[in-house]
């Protein structure tokens, strides 16, 4: 008998968390990827700390639109264990620091040894050097970023939020590595799209997470 | 006579063991397994019994009396309802099989008791397996071809046998535009942001303010909101079988051009083709129609289940995720309803169509054009819109369970509000990220977060308390800043302790829990999900500056 399938493609959601230090423009990027082509009626909803953007990969077979949900993090250090509540399922993190900055790298060093250990393995990472048009303060050459990003298996890209350099290129590669390993895929089974995953008693907590509520 | 009669504490406890037992029984049917082995006799039932005590006393051979037989009853009643074995093993359309591992007795002597059937296997459709050690099993002494297996505590690792996989990113979404769902008006947030204007206004005259909203009449708000839904779901329809008509209509017309509305004037202008205006009148009645009769069905079920639930379930502690189990089977057999993807259910709408002058193919082919004209969107807004109906007409039940278990956690938390408000000098650190913010501002959403104290609102609705919170804060943020700053990710966390701090609410460790425990993927990903998350991280990090303080203080 007729089952019933889907008339029209529909936009495929990415949550991608934004990772890093402090002022490393973690927000700016996002503001600088959604508010690019600003319409009124996709305004944020939380200030600036909810955004979504959606974009056509036409070069596709079939095309497919993603609709990247962006949720980014507070940076300072005394929030730092919050943040795996914010990467709990997202599909992308973008971990950023300011090429201005050696130590921010180190720190995104940091931010991604915590995400190996405790995020979902499929998640797909991206380094991201921020502030590109400052290149005569930089303290961070491409291609030390390069090696990390190497070192870690991570895609890499240099961006400027204030520009806007590379700032599509990041997200429409992010997007296509998002498809080519599954990570994300159109056509999910229907009843798993509107119930949850039913856990045993006491085990809904992720493991690291637990862990570092008991460490405080 | 009267002296025979057991007193009525008795009866009230029988009676409360029924309906103990019938919410175990009811739970037990979809997710515990009952199967036929090809190893074992024909027509062997099993039921794998999860520890409970008081399960265990109905059917242990020795025990007689009115509690033994209810529950004997209820389990044939329950049990033996499905003529096949397929009717006993499904749950959300997840069938699983049973296998033992060993199915003979113990060699060993010394040990008479031993369980003939010391492992049971559960295999889902998913392919994953989960396995429980069977303790004891016991036959049912009227039924001999029935048994239940009890088992140890590992037997919750069978749960999963009821788990949807979920893909790492659930699809939810729109297409250009917001989903239906996120446009069901937040009535709650016109008078909010109206008192928050004024206030950005008046902020140097504060005597002149109109008083504040009250609790009731923002919570009736959010009440009415929850119940438009309903008239969602009814508009969900009509909209969607105007949706259908024009694809029919256009990929049956050469160039796809869009069809005139059967209701636009101009459509009278068309003299010339009478009979194609009749037919698309026709068309649009029986799309409609069908999709009217989905609807009413789904809604009817909802009411039904939820009945049902609130008059006789009891949520027993440690059994929970039955509890939840249960309520998302509702939500998934009523959009199932609507959304009528099974075969049958087309056929039976084309003979129950009441439109007698329609011809039966005509019948069939709307049919199947609401059948193939629903989109994965659909689905997802329906199942938004039945969940929010569902957790509605429950949350009383369920919050009250989810405040009893979590009392210790919703103490600790209110203790450290008071204690920090109390501190001098605390408050004022808290603030030191938005030091414009004056406090006197912060009553709306002082109201907003007490809300979350209610326990009659539906797991959409305190979501968006949270969102509307989050958002009227940042609002009021950005109005106080005199650099009109973008308020980021960085502030949201410190006003939201802050907030929580100056409020001191009564369970919201506990909401939090049951919000996550109840959340659908959908609402999850959403910008409500993004604020469940920051109240959650609030939380933790208020307890967080809190055992500072005290450490401080040591």
């Amino acid at each position: 008998m007729a089952s019933a399938s889907p008339t029209r493609a529909k936009d495929i959601p990415a949550k991608i968390v934004v990772l890093g230090e402090s002022a490393v423009g973690k927000s700016s990027l996002a503001l600088r990827f959604v508010r690019r082509d600003f319409i009124p009626n996709q305004e944020a909803t939380i200030g600036a700390s909810f955004l979504s953007r959606s974009v056509s990969l036409v070069d596709e077979s079939p095309p497919v639109t993603i609709k990247f949900e962006i949720w980014d993090t507070a940076g300072q250090e005394r929030y730092r264990a919050l943040a795996p509540m914010y990467y709990r399922g997202a599909a992308g993190a973008l971990v950023v620091y300011d090429i201005t900055s050696a130590d921010s790298l180190r720190k995104a060093e940091s931010w991604i040894g915590e995400l190996r250990r405790n995020a979902d393995p499929q998640t797909v990472v991206v380094l991201v050097g921020n502030k590109c048009d400052l290149e005569s303060m930089r303290q961070v050459s491409i291609q030390q970023g390069q090696d990390l990003a190497e070192k870690e298996e991570l895609l890499f890209y240099e961006t400027s939020a204030k520009d806007g350099t590379n700032v599509d290129a990041l997200f429409t590669n992010l997007g296509k590595t998002l498809l080519s390993r599954g990570v994300i895929a159109s056509g999910v089974d229907r009843r798993s799209t509107m119930s949850r995953n039913l856990q045993p008693p006491g085990s809904r907590t992720p493991k690291s997470e637990q862990q570092k509520r008991c460490d405080c | 006579m009267s002296r025979l009669m057991p007193p009525p504490t008795c009866i009230e406890q029988e009676f409360e063991h029924y309906v103990l037992l019938r919410e175990l029984i009811q739970y037990m049917t979809p997710l515990f397994v009952v199967s036929t082995h090809s190893a074992c006799d024909t027509n062997q039932f099993f039921v794998a019994v999860p520890p409970d005590r008081m399960v265990e006393d109905f059917v242990v051979p020795g025990t007689s009396g009115l509690g033994k037989r209810l529950f004997q009853a209820v389990v044939r009643s329950h049990i033996f309802s499905g003529a096949e074995e397929s009717h006993l093993t499904s749950f959300g359309g997840h069938s699983a099989s049973v296998s033992f591992a060993e199915l003979y007795e113990h060699e060993d002597s010394s040990t008479p008791k031993a369980c003939p059937y010391s492992v049971l296997t559960v295999s889902s459709s998913s392919g994953v397996s989960h396995s429980a050690t069977v303790i004891r099993a016991v036959r049912l002494s009227t039924n001999p071809s029935f048994t239940f297996l009890f088992t140890d505590l590992s037997m919750h690792h069978v749960m999963p046998m009821s788990r949807r996989t979920v893909a790492s990113m659930r699809s939810f979404g729109v297409s250009g535009t917001q989903p239906l769902w996120q446009r069901v008006p937040c009535s709650a947030m016109r008078p909010i942001r109206a008192r928050t204007n004024e206030l950005g206004e008046k902020r140097k005259d504060l005597q002149n303010l109109s008083p504040k909203i009250s609790i009731d009449k923002l919570l009736a708000y959010f009440k009415s909101d929850e119940q438009s839904f309903r008239q969602f779901v009814v508009d969900f329809a009509m909209e969607k079988g105007e949706e259908i008509l024009l694809r029919r209509t256009s990929a049956a017309t050469p160039g796809g051009s869009t069809p005139q509305s059967p209701q636009s004037p101009s459509s009278q202008s068309s003299v010339a083709t009478p009979s194609k205006a009749s037919k698309h009148d026709e068309d649009a009645a029986v799309v409609q129609g069908v999709l009217q009769k989905s609807m009413d069905k789904a809604m009817m079920f909802i009411d039904t289940e939820v009945g049902i639930f609130r008059s006789s379930y009891i949520v027993v502690k440690g059994y929970e995720d039955f509890a939840i189990a249960k309520m998302l089977q509702i939500v998934d057999t009523a959009a199932e309803l609507a959304i009528g993807d099974e075969g049958e259910q087309a056929d039976d709408d084309i003979d129950d169509c009441d439109i007698a002058v329609i011809s039966q193919p005509a019948r069939r082919n709307s049919c199947e054009s609401v059948l193939n004209g629903w989109s994965e969107e659909d689905e997802e807004q329906l199942g938004v819109a039945f969940h929010t109906l569902v957790t509605s007409g429950l949350s009383t039940k369920m919050i009250t369970h989810w405040e009893e278990i979590n009392y210790n956690e919703d103490f600790a938390f209110c203790h450290a509000c008071g204690v920090l408000r109390r501190r001098e000098g605390r408050l004022e650190e808290l603030r030191s990220c938005f030091p414009d913010l004056l406090p006197e501002y912060c009553d709306q959403i002082v109201v907003l977060i007490r809300l979350l104290d209610d326990h009659t609102l539906s797991v959409f609705s305190y979501m968006r308390i949270m969102e509307t919170t989050i958002a009227v804060a940042v609002d009021l943020v950005a109005q106080s800043s005199s650099n009109n700053v973008e308020v980021t990710a960085d502030i949201c966390i410190p006003l939201i302790v802050y907030l929580l701090v100056v409020t001191g609410p009564k369970c919201l460790p506990s909401r939090i829990k049951y919000i996550l425990e109840c959340c659908t993927p959908v609402l999850e990903m959403s910008a409500l999900g993004y604020a469940l998350t920051t109240f959650e991280a609030a939380c933790v990090q208020l307890l967080e500056e809190y055992r500072l303080h005290v450490t401080m203080q040591e």
